[in-house]
């Protein structure tokens, strides 16, 4: 499925629904009854209303993991992290995204160049990436 | 079983969700045209500041203490409420929103349950999902439950009024503070010694209905432990005025039109979200009482022949009745209008001489065209020309001196695709 075909289903959408059922020749459709809703991206993407939230990811080092530069993250902050997770944590003052790897209890956070170990008081993981939505 | 449920320092707190730079920083939130201060947290409380603070006084000393400010983001704390109150839902099978940061939650009392447990498993779920603190005040009334709620504070933020040395806790707990004793009844109270919460649990309730109303009857009752207080009813809005002060002076009428204009579109849309219309329009204008100078202050009103709920009619005699009390070279700083005499409008019958029922028909889908798309796109997105009297320049702050002064806003982190926060 081209870019452009699903761009034109997606804006087709909008009168879409104004074109379900519609008696052009006076007998019904043979699709009556089958009709359903439309793919819903916010059904798809935003299960838990109350904890999720979308972050834009500034750097590129996560490229390599999947997360490009530019990116929007949906993230859930109330998913529980696993190992090689992609995690927004906060870490020094600062909102990061990283891979979370856990190991014999322990836990640290990589991306494409470096790794980050947990210091107490200063490191929490805030939610788990869900879905990363990239536009071309 | 009653839960109130609040959340700390909220406007702060929801300030720091997107900071983490300012995870140990004082902060606190400025009224509109960042007057006084509304909100602060625990840190910027203990060097000294509080509520009511006038900003500009203190803005000296606020930054020489590093502590962070900012101007009211309502757009990010309605947001943040709704989530609090998505979570609420989820727990307890009736929800009773009380304002922006508070909400009351309505418990069957069942057998052999720990509710401080509920209680906490909540309040764990708001800090994971939020990351709003909040203080749990759990007991039979409505009443009580705002007690505890304080009292949680310093409970780890949760408190069972059955958990609690009951008597000890209402003999510390000065009467002025009750929910629903306000400065005139706490007063009465006091002449007759009644200084504490246990003193007016034992009053007699035939004295508590004569001399403080049906009101502190229900109050009486509900320090015994009876749910006397009802769930709010739905009741119909008496009026709906909208007003702001001006960051500057305003001098000129067609600047006072413009922000009319923008105050009534608002009120309308409030008007309309109730599905109410309205009958009677004031329009308030005043210059600023604490300045130096010549002081203004005229309100005039106009009846309308029928219920109205269609914007360019309520606005043309809006902007006539501004005309009429504008005075010139006087230093205004504040418009507002009111809408009164609302009432359902599902009259059919019109007067006999009316001319209107035929544009009425017109009108009304006209209004709904106009709403649905500025829900859509945005309030804001249409309006009437007189919005637009200064030329349509783009939203540009300065450019306006009747706009609302809001120099510390944060981004609308939640609602707009444009401001959301970064990672790295």
């Amino acid at each position: 499925m081209t870019t452009l075909h699903l761009y034109s289903i997606i804006k087709g959408m909008e009168y879409r629904d104004s074109y379900i059922g519609q008696k052009m020749s006076g007998f019904a459709s043979p699709s009556q009854g089958y009709e359903e809703q439309g793919i819903d991206l916010n059904r798809l993407i935003f299960k838990n209303l109350s904890s999720t939230y979308c972050f834009r990811l500034e750097t590129a080092e996560m490229a390599d993991l999947g997360l490009p530069k530019g990116a929007l993250l949906v993230v859930d902050r109330s998913a529980s992290p696993y190992n090689d997770a992609f995690g927004i944590i906060r870490h020094e003052n600062n909102f990061l995204c990283r891979q979370i790897k856990k190991y014999n209890g322990n836990i640290y956070f990589k991306n494409g160049c470096e790794i980050i170990y947990p210091i107490v008081n200063e490191t929490e993981i805030i939610g788990i990436v869900t879905a990363c939505i990239q536009e071309f | 079983m009653v839960f109130h449920i609040d959340g700390n320092s909220f406007y702060a707190s929801c300030e720091r969700i997107f900071r983490p730079d300012l995870y140990h920083t004082p902060i606190c939130v400025l009224s509109n045209n960042d007057g006084i201060i509304v909100a602060l947290d625990s840190e910027c409380r203990k060097l000294g500041f509080k509520r009511g603070d006038v900003f500009y006084k203190n803005r000296e000393k606020l930054k020489k203490h590093g502590v962070a400010v900012f101007s009211s983001n309502y757009t990010l704390y309605a947001d943040i409420s709704a989530r609090m109150n998505i979570i609420y839902n989820r727990f307890a099978p009736e929800v009773e929103i009380y304002s922006i940061d508070e909400s009351f939650l309505f418990f069957p009392d069942w057998e052999n349950v720990n509710y401080s447990d509920i209680g906490f498993q909540i309040k764990e779920t708001v800090k994971t999902e939020t990351g709003i603190p909040v203080s749990v005040g759990i007991a039979p009334s409505k009443t009580l439950a705002k007690m505890c709620n304080k009292l949680a504070k310093k409970h780890d933020g949760i408190c069972d009024w059955n958990t609690v040395n009951q008597d000890e806790e209402l003999k510390n707990y000065p009467v002025e503070y009750i929910w629903g004793v306000g400065y005139s009844k706490a007063k009465f109270l006091k002449k007759h010694g009644i200084t504490t919460a246990y003193s007016l649990k034992n009053y007699d309730l035939i004295k508590a209905k004569k001399f403080l109303t049906v009101n502190g009857y229900r109050t009486v009752q509900e320090l015994n432990g009876i749910a006397a207080i009802d769930k709010i009813k739905e009741k119909a809005r008496q009026v709906i005025s909208v007003s702001r002060s001006f960051k500057a002076p305003v001098y000129e009428i067609k600047d006072i039109i413009t922000a009319l204009s923008e105050y009534t579109q608002e009120a309308v849309a409030r008007m309309r979200d109730e599905k109410l219309s309205c009958k009677f329009i004031s329009v308030y204008l005043m210059t600023n009482a604490n300045a130096k100078g010549d002081q203004y202050f005229n309100t005039l009103s106009a009846e309308l022949p029928y219920l109205s709920a269609y914007l360019p009619e309520i606005q043309g005699v809006a902007n006539d009745l501004a005309k009429k009390i504008y005075r010139p070279n006087y230093k205004f700083r504040k418009v507002m209008i009111a809408l009164t005499g609302l009432d359902y409008d599902n009259s059919r019958q019109y007067d006999l001489f009316d001319q209107s029922c035929k544009t009425k028909e017109n009108n009304e889908p006209l209004m709904q065209a106009f709403d649905t798309i500025n829900n859509k796109y945005g309030r804001g997105t249409l309006k009437l020309g007189c919005g637009c009297l200064n030329g349509n320049k783009p939203q540009e702050e300065g450019q306006d001196p009747w706009k609302l002064r809001r120099d510390y806003l944060s981004p609308r982190y939640t609602t707009n695709i444009n401001e959301i926060p970064k990672v790295y």
